[in-house]
């Protein structure tokens, strides 16, 4: 699987533009007990999403790291296609690589809304080797 | 009706009337989704209804998050914003987490605040990065949270 990734990206790397884009969210918590030290918890969960697309169509990575350990991550890797317009589309298939899951196939879907040239807010269901994920993605053009 | 909530009622009618401020209903907030065997819902929401003009708004504010499916946070009192296009929000209360299983029902007690920068991208949509503190000192172990969080909103007022 991890070959056939490998191969899916060099296939597609024509693709990859000199414009990229950066979209995601990350988030931190710390509970400190006062009786039960040992209970304390410290953790930072993010999901950040590249784009090398051009013309709407390109390679992606999204990675989902979520704070309950540094190895319960995942990483998708595709090709996506997303509509032109204000409010816009986005689907893409490609293949998940996970410590824990192992390799999978993996696709998103979702829907967008750009509030300027550069700026948009993005909510892209993830499916990949875990399960499927879903919540809003910050994003820049740059 | 609580003293508290006697006395909020007479600000929310009586406020705009008397000053001429103008008025606003905004929710930051920031839903997430996770299937993984079974599903996990997690939403936290921050809610005013502000008066104010020009920088200086103040109101009240309700708090309600998701933590899991056995766990819930809700905090009730004002908040305080400074700016407009960019700006401050001082947002807190009083603070109860309610954890629910099986027969177990606990109901921890406490205070809650949390500061905002946002900005207003439009005259609808924003988007904040909030620092919030919870402390809980009855009804269940005494801890301390402290959330970094980016949060979207939706606003609405005249």
């Amino acid at each position: 699987m991890k070959n056939l990734i490998c191969v899916f990206i060099f296939f597609f790397h024509g693709a990859v533009a000199s414009a990229w884009e950066l979209e995601g969210f990350a988030g931190a918590q710390t509970t400190s007990y006062d009786d039960v030290e040992e209970a304390n918890t410290n953790g930072i969960s993010a999901r950040a999403k590249v784009n090398f697309y051009a013309q709407n169509k390109g390679v992606f990575a999204n990675l989902n790291a979520r704070g309950i350990s540094p190895i319960a991550g995942d990483l998708l890797v595709g090709y996506g296609w997303r509509t032109s317009g204000t409010w816009f589309f986005e689907g893409g298939v490609g293949g998940s690589m996970s410590a824990i899951y192992g390799t999978n196939v993996g696709a998103l879907a979702g829907t967008g809304y750009h509030v300027s040239n550069n700026l948009f807010i993005n909510f892209p269901m993830i499916i990949s080797g875990p399960g499927i994920f879903w919540s809003p993605y910050i994003g820049y053009s740059f | 009706m609580s003293v508290f909530f006697k006395f909020l009622t007479v600000l929310i009618f009586t406020l705009p009337l008397s000053s001429g401020a103008a008025f606003e209903i905004k929710s930051s907030f920031l839903p997430s989704l996770a299937f993984i065997n079974r599903a996990d819902v997690v939403f936290t929401s921050h809610n005013t209804l502000l008066f104010g003009t020009g920088d200086f708004w103040g109101g009240v504010y309700v708090g309600h998050e998701v933590i899991s499916d056995n766990v819930t946070d809700q905090t009730f009192g004002g908040a305080f914003r400074y700016g407009q296009q960019q700006f401050f929000e001082i947002q807190g209360g009083t603070f109860v987490r309610k954890f629910t299983q099986y027969q177990t029902d606990l109901e921890g007690k406490g205070f809650a605040a949390q500061i905002l920068y946002g900005t207003h991208l439009n005259s609808v949509f924003g988007l904040s990065l909030g620092l919030s503190g919870k402390r809980i000192n009855s009804g269940m172990e005494k801890r301390t949270i402290i959330t970094l969080l980016p949060l979207l909103s939706l606003r609405w007022g005249f």
